[in-house]
């Protein structure tokens, strides 16, 4: 049952907030919203910085949250999850 | 101001996704793009927090191109009628008021509207009146990082923010 929930796979859409850039991908259900926004650096091809902010269908993510599983958060926002990464720009 | 050749490259890969990208459906962006003046309109909608449920208040975001994409685009709000920066008793109607957000600040200048501008370090302006950030800050504006499309985006955030209170003046 376990090994089922691992394969389990679903699409997600990761966004790069400095440029709007979105890209569709799979992950497993059992991935970490964390492991997803790793993605998000991996596949825009961008580095982490510690001011960077996170958001999972437009609400805002705390890192606080890195833990929980995609399947948690289908639970909570539906099945079209998007998660986007924003660098800072404020700071005015 | 002519378009460098460099703002032209940039733009044509850009453009596509101001104007029909993730965020552009999401929050109904309507942009049109003046190659001969080298300006662009963004013509961006957030709710009223004041009008009844469903109305929508209307803003027209102005960029400029002059240094893109080496250096940041040049945003302003204009008249969403007529385009025109307006005259000192007029042109805070078309400047949201959004006081207290984290993301941006809006600099009005009363006594020359021309120079009022968007306070974050993805405009020109900003960079205009600031000190220089050091390399490797990761608020500094980087071509690899930054486009158009998180310029406005970031604009539209602070629409949709809790801080916004509607039209500066009525």
């Amino acid at each position: 049952m376990s090994d089922e929930k691992e394969k389990k796979q679903v699409e997600v859409t990761l966004i790069w907030g400095g440029t709007g850039e979105s890209k569709k991908t799979e992950v497993k259900t059992s991935d970490t919203a964390g492991a997803v926004f790793e993605l998000v650096y991996d596949r825009f091809k961008q580095k982490p910085t510690p001011e960077d902010t996170f958001e999972v269908d437009g609400k805002n993510f705390p890192r606080a949250d890195f833990a929980r599983t995609v399947e948690d958060l289908l639970k909570e926002f539906g099945e079209k999850l998007t998660f986007e990464v924003t660098p800072p720009g404020s700071g005015a | 101001m002519a378009l460098s050749e460099i703002a032209k490259l940039a733009l044509k890969e850009h453009l596509p996704d101001l104007i029909e990208g993730t965020y552009a459906r999401k929050y109904g962006w309507q942009v049109d793009m003046n190659w001969e003046t080298g300006l662009c309109h963004v013509r961006l909608t957030c709710p009223s927090p004041s009008g009844e449920q469903g109305e929508m208040d209307t803003y027209m975001l102005q960029l400029a191109f002059d240094y893109y994409n080496m250096e940041q685009p040049g945003v302003r709000f204009v008249s969403p009628a007529d385009r025109r920066i307006g005259e000192r008793d007029e042109f805070e109607r078309w400047w949201p008021n959004v006081e207290g957000n984290p993301f941006i600040n809006m600099q009005l200048v009363q006594d020359n509207p021309a120079k009022s501008y968007l306070c974050f370090q993805w405009t020109h302006e900003f960079k205009e009146t600031h000190a220089a950030l050091a390399d490797g800050d990761a608020k500094k504006w980087d071509p690899n990082k930054h486009s158009v499309v998180g310029v406005v985006r970031m604009v539209q955030r602070a629409l949709n923010s809790s801080h916004y209170k509607g039209y500066r003046k009525k």
